[in-house]
């Protein structure tokens, strides 16, 4: 905390009282404080501590070692589900961005009235609980669901669809393509129209003021979109459980396991880790990328 | 503004998107009605499930928890987040730095991630799961939403303000309640929904860490999965949920257009 230093706030000392000092503003925030420190501070330190304690066989004595990050890495049966996770996820993030796109498009492109009922059209499912969004497509890809009915009229053979990686794709992209859509919206809409203007009165056709000059400003919609659909999408827990026939299919619900049925916290955690540390990296590269197009941008200006 | 392209591509695209976004409701919503216990086969119109949803105990506990813990947390957190942000808005800079880092955590973080690390926490200082952790565990996770809505907005006002304000005789809590929180009602309005839309839909971080406690998205997902009465209380949300999304729709439209009015109005007297 602050201490009083008289040699900054004599600016006013004639009704110190009535002032609040900066240090007395900064108290406001202590219960926040108290809150980040315990409520988020500790529990990630609360993982490291756990994902690095060996088992010593004594409750006395607590060893610090590699050894749950060892077990991961040397399981190839871990390694593949990660792969798994990100693969799909990867999937799933770029149909988002390929329909979501356009829509963000063609709804900045609209008048005020249409673009704000276009937007509430695909931002209402988002207030709906996502595990009963989940569930409904459930119904719809069950062995005996809605698909196979419909497809049972024309005399196709029922299809199971659970044992594919196709209904949990769909899933994602269903769950979070308002998460892709909004960013980028915002951005377009935002475009200064001068610019498209400026880019059509200097002889650019449709197509090349679209691709030389609105996409490369979308970017940064484009980054965050993809970062707000890439993260829950690797680390869903709900999407294979109901979508897919392997309840373990992927990172989320191996961690899931080890917590809740196996017990075993310390393993657990640092699958956790490594899982938070490969999304923190994707993240911060897309970052990255979006300080590239900045950079860029400032050097055309100049 | 951007030119819209084709037409009819535009209109096909629409409808196909729409569709994809909508589609999923319908069986859910159809054979909530059904007499029978299948979800493919309909057997005749009946309420059965919505009769068997009124006097389903666990359902309604895991309402009622859910609401209650999700007032609570809302509460709380908008109201240390509010103060937060205004202390974060006149601290000293590398503390501001220092939290606002830390704020990110809970959300550059993968949620389960999160629940686990908090679960690990409880576990560790002996607490209990139940009630109060799932409660700690949610003003944990929504205090740093709320910053990063209130925080932006104080942040644009203009300082001089408040200093005028106990200048003219305020008193340090009067100037933050009669002229700062009145600039920033709006903000902290939108904190309040994001928190409680959050704390009611969240599944994972409540999962880990509200030990035998059901909310709402821990009864789905523990219950079994092929039950009408599901689809039922499916149905009862997602017209709720509309019901107030369009609702406040047309609300804002109302507003809009009475703004539109007023501005046209003012031209003609100029």
């Amino acid at each position: 905390m602050p201490e009083f230093n008289p040699k900054i706030v004599p600016l006013r000392h004639k009704r110190p009282h009535r002032r609040i000092k900066i240090s007395g503003f900064e108290l406001l925030a202590l219960p926040y404080v108290t809150v980040l420190l315990f409520l988020i501070f500790l529990p990630v330190l609360m993982i490291a501590l756990y994902a690095f304690i060996k088992d010593s066989g004594s409750t006395n004595l607590i060893i610090f070692g590699f050894d749950n990050f060892i077990r991961f890495i040397g399981t190839p049966e871990n390694i593949v589900t990660l792969g798994r996770s990100l693969r799909l996820a990867l999937i799933a993030t770029i149909i988002c961005l390929l329909l979501g796109y356009p829509y963000a498009y063609f709804t900045a492109g609209s008048s005020n009235k249409s673009q704000r009922i276009l937007i509430l059209l695909a931002t209402a499912p988002m207030w709906i609980n996502m595990l009963l969004r989940v569930y409904a497509w459930r119904q719809i890809f069950d062995a005996s669901g809605s698909l196979n009915a419909i497809l049972g009229i024309f005399g196709v053979p029922e299809i199971d669809f659970l044992a594919t990686e196709i209904p949990a794709i769909i899933g994602m992209v269903s769950v979070y393509l308002p998460f892709m859509i909004l960013p980028i919206y915002t951005i377009l809409r935002k475009l200064d129209s001068s610019l498209i203007e400026a880019s059509s009165d200097l002889g650019a056709r449709p197509q090349q003021t679209f691709w030389r000059v609105i996409f490369p400003l979308s970017i940064p919609g484009i980054l965050s979109g993809i970062t707000m659909v890439l993260l829950p999408t690797a680390t869903t827990l709900v999407i294979p459980e109901y979508l897919s026939k392997n309840n373990y299919a992927l990172i989320g619900n191996l961690i899931e396991m080890k917590f809740k049925n196996n017990g075993d916290w310390g393993y657990g955690s640092a699958i956790s880790i490594v899982l938070g540390i490969v999304i923190m990296a994707l993240v911060f590269f897309a970052n990255r990328f979006d300080r590239f197009a900045e950079v860029e941008e400032k050097g055309a200006k100049r | 503004m951007i030119k819209g392209g084709k037409n009819r591509f535009k209109k096909f695209y629409f409808a196909f998107m729409l569709f994809f976004l909508y589609i999923p409701f319908v069986p859910l919503f159809l054979f909530s009605f059904n007499a029978s216990r299948s979800l493919t086969n309909w057997a005749g119109f009946s309420l059965q499930w919505y009769e068997k949803l009124m006097v389903d105990a666990d359902i309604a506990l895991a309402v009622i928890n859910t609401v209650f813990i999700a007032i609570i947390a809302t509460f709380l957190s908008v109201l240390i987040g509010t103060l937060a942000a205004i202390a974060l808005s006149r601290s000293r800079k590398v503390l501001r730095d220092w939290l606002l880092r830390v704020n990110n955590l809970p959300i550059v973080n993968p949620e389960i991630v999160t629940a686990v690390a908090m679960l690990l926490l409880f576990i560790s200082l002996g607490i209990p799961t139940g009630y109060l952790t799932m409660l700690l565990a949610h003003i944990g996770f929504c205090t740093p939403y709320v910053i990063i809505t209130i925080y932006p907005k104080l942040r644009g006002l203009d300082p001089n303000v408040l200093e005028a304000a106990q200048d003219l005789g305020a008193t340090p809590w009067q100037a933050i309640w009669k002229v700062l929180v009145p600039q920033i009602k709006t903000s902290i309005i939108a904190a309040a929904a994001i928190a409680f839309t959050m704390s009611f839909d969240d599944f994972i971080i409540s999962y880990f860490t509200a030990g035998s406690v059901k909310n709402i998205s821990i009864y789905l997902y523990t219950t079994k999965r092929r039950d009408p009465a599901v689809n039922a209380f499916s149905t009862i949300i997602t017209l709720i949920v509309s019901l107030v999304v369009i609702g406040n729709h047309l609300r804002e439209s109302r507003q809009l257009k009475r703004e539109r009015g007023l501005l046209k109005e003012n031209e003609k007297t100029i």
